[in-house]
């Protein structure tokens, strides 16, 4: 129990839960608009490896993060395209398109570094860490909250804007409209297509923003298959967060608390296959709480 | 003057297709050794060992390419060095497969059909070649380094698997970790050591049981963290299990998680006073990035060139010397593995420890250490060593 006193492992939490929670959020607002969007895990891997690769050759680390945005958004653009216009089944397209993503990203390192493995020859830049000004002098929450990585705070951030925007706007609105009943919602004139695009490309940049976070911040370079079942678990905690953003914050920091007692719990010495389950086990665990929960609340509803 | 413009760029065009297609077709470039002034003369040694044919031993080496600065390159310089030190007895080829491993096959199947006596390769990716290809050609002989292969269940008499004692490298990485964390370069007192692996698979707690003795070899009351990625590719959760080994008080970790060890590298990096062991290849050369290249104390080593002079050098004098039919394991005593002794080594130790860690190095290489094996242990055992019970 030692290790809960230590402020390293809280920090842990915190680095862990952010590429979760990105990916959290993007697979949220696809699903809010009645989209099951799969391929949070190729455009996490087409964001980290282009955002990468374009700060190195520009040195620059804005428009490696642009890049990299950019990628990641028309990846999830192209699945949007196959699922919306050429009706292919979202599951199918999501994963084919994450396979391609996986093999063509170490492809396209190889063929433009000669690199197959990380991007070592590249010097790339990475997001910088900021100490919040009047936290940093906490005792304590200071040490746990201050000094993350500029990305970390943008993606709570973005955790609570997403939730107002859903719940109080009127794009939100439309989101819900769109996601709950398509047919009543074109019958009053709002353009199923053009919201479910939206949400998709907002789905996609959210995505890239976790994935560039990979890559340019969490380590400052690329390795084939770093993202590592990051997006893919990111559907589970969309599942359990129900589409409330705040829920999915609380789901991504259970996966990094998760995360980081795996981590910890190794340096005792215990059986790693066994905790390597954990961040998985208390996801799956809390899950179940969290369904059984929503079927009791919806009978009473019922019952009214 | 138009028109011969475009017959030039169209000649040009198509000569460059044709090149593109040849280049594609053949799969592989073949880099010929000139195969050293005909035998004219002939040696004594010579006379003996190719009597039989009078043609000079044909050794094909096919690897993805020569410069991967990690055990392909290693081998390439192996089978150079054979035809250096036996000009008149060998010829040597070496083939380019590129990366691509679908095209393997094919490499050594054109091998084996050109007449090289002696086929050799590398690594996991090539279990399948060796145990399907040889049955064919039952008459040339397969060399198969840094994996095994399961003789029980083939019929491999013209094959051998070449292993390598990662456990005696794993003991100098060890003695190396124990002289740093207790000296002035250190970040902390502390007698903590770390270790990243990939999985908890016996290759790579080979590493780890020799780790944790060639560290208490040197003091006894060294402790040793360890943490298994689960897998070869994670780099953030490398980097995070070593972040809280660090916490922890460790002050130099040893990786031996393939890709994701970079991770265990970039965590060392960041903070001051504290260094990573890299493995397999000189990993203080093969990375680019400064930062990263000063954190690397040193490498334990898979030394393929040596292994391989070794073994030719036995066929040469005796083919019946070498263990065709079973999985060799070479080490230290052949100087089949080892670390790297650079200036950056010396620089962190000290020279007296440089002198104490190669003083160790005699006395692996005499048998006067012996280290375990963790093929020959149970987990619960291994455990106890690491543990230090």
């Amino acid at each position: 129990m030692e290790m809960f006193l230590k402020l390293d492992f809280w920090f842990t939490v915190f680095r862990c839960a952010t590429p979760v929670l990105f990916a959290t959020m993007a697979a949220m607002i696809a699903d809010r608009s009645g989209i099951l969007n799969l391929g949070m895990e190729g455009a996490m891997a087409i964001a980290s490896l282009s955002g990468v690769l374009a700060s190195g050759f520009s040195g620059n680390l804005l428009v490696g993060g642009f890049v990299g945005l950019f990628c990641g958004t028309l990846f999830t653009m192209i699945l949007a395209y196959f699922i919306m216009n050429m009706k292919a089944n979202q599951v199918i397209a999501g994963i084919a398109m994450n396979l391609a993503a996986s093999g063509g990203s170490i492809f396209a390192l190889y063929s433009i570094t000669g690199d197959k493995n990380t991007s070592n020859s590249i010097q790339s830049k990475a997001f910088p860490s900021v100490e919040i000004p009047v936290l940093k002098d906490i005792p304590v929450l200071g040490d746990i909250l201050s000094g993350h990585n500029v990305l970390t705070y943008l993606a709570f951030i973005l955790a609570i804007v997403l939730f107002i925007v859903l719940k109080k706007t009127k794009f939100g609105f439309k989101v819900r409209a769109v996601g709950e009943s398509p047919e009543a919602a074109e019958s009053v004139g709002i353009k199923v297509h053009r919201v479910r695009y939206q949400t998709m490309f907002l789905s996609g940049l959210l995505a890239s923003f976790g994935g560039i976070y990979m890559s340019m911040g969490y380590i400052n370079r690329w390795t084939a298959g770093m993202i590592a079942g990051r997006g893919y678990i990111a559907l589970a905690t969309n599942a359990m967060a129900a589409g409330n953003s705040l829920l999915g914050m609380f789901a991504s920091l259970l996966y990094g608390f998760g995360s980081s007692i795996a981590i910890y719990l190794q340096n005792m010495n215990m059986d790693p296959y066994m905790v390597t389950m954990i961040p998985y086990l208390a996801i799956i665990v809390f899950y179940v709480l969290f369904s059984l929960y929503y079927r009791h609340k919806n009978k009473q509803h019922e019952s009214l | 003057m138009k028109k011969l413009l475009n017959k030039v760029v169209s000649v040009a065009l198509a000569g460059a297709m044709v090149l593109s297609m040849t280049a594609c077709g053949s799969s592989a470039s073949t880099a010929e050794t000139a195969p050293a002034e005909s035998a004219a003369a002939g040696t004594e040694a010579a006379a003996e060992t190719t009597a039989a044919t009078g043609d000079p031993l044909k050794i094909t080496l096919c690897v993805g390419r020569t410069n991967d600065m990690s055990f392909q390159q290693s081998a390439y310089e192996g089978v150079m060095k054979v035809q250096e030190l036996y000009p008149d007895q060998v010829e040597v080829n070496v083939v380019e497969m590129t990366d691509d491993t679908t095209k393997w096959e094919a490499a050594f199947y054109d091998a084996a059909d050109a007449g090289a006596d002696i086929i050799m390769g590398t690594g996991f990716q090539n279990l399948d070649n060796f145990t399907n290809i040889p049955q064919e050609y039952p008459d040339t002989k397969f060399i198969l380094f840094d994996q095994g292969l399961d003789f029980e269940a083939n019929e491999l008499p013209n094959v051998m698997g070449v292993l390598f004692d990662s456990n005696q490298s794993g003991f100098l990485a060890g003695a190396v970790a124990a002289y740093y964390t207790q000296n002035e370069n250190a970040a902390n007192p502390d007698k903590t050591l770390g270790f990243v692996g990939a999985m908890e698979i016996v290759t790579i707690t080979d590493f780890l049981v020799g780790y944790a003795e060639g560290a208490r070899y040197v003091d006894p009351d060294m402790q040793i963290k360890t943490a298994y990625v689960g897998d070869f590719v994670d780099t953030a959760k490398a980097k995070d299990q070593s972040k809280a080994q660090i916490a922890d008080g460790a002050d130099i970790i040893f990786q031996v998680a393939g890709g994701a060890g970079t991770g265990v590298i970039e965590a060392a990096s960041e903070v001051d006073g504290v260094m990573a062991i890299g493995v397999d290849a000189d990993q203080y050369e093969t990375m680019e990035d400064p930062a990263l290249k000063e954190a690397v104390i040193t490498s334990s080593l898979k030394r393929l060139d040596n292994a391989i002079v070794k073994i030719i050098g036995d066929y040469l004098a005796d083919p019946a010397s070498v263990g065709f039919g079973s999985n060799v394991t070479y080490g230290m005593e052949d100087d089949a593995v080892g670390i790297v002794f650079n200036d950056k080594l010396t620089e962190s130790i000290g020279e007296e420890n440089v002198a104490n860690v190669q003083a160790i190095l005699e006395k692996i290489k005499s048998g006067e250490i012996t280290v375990d094996k963790a093929s020959e242990l149970t987990s619960d055992e291994i455990n106890a060593i690491v543990a230090g019970e």
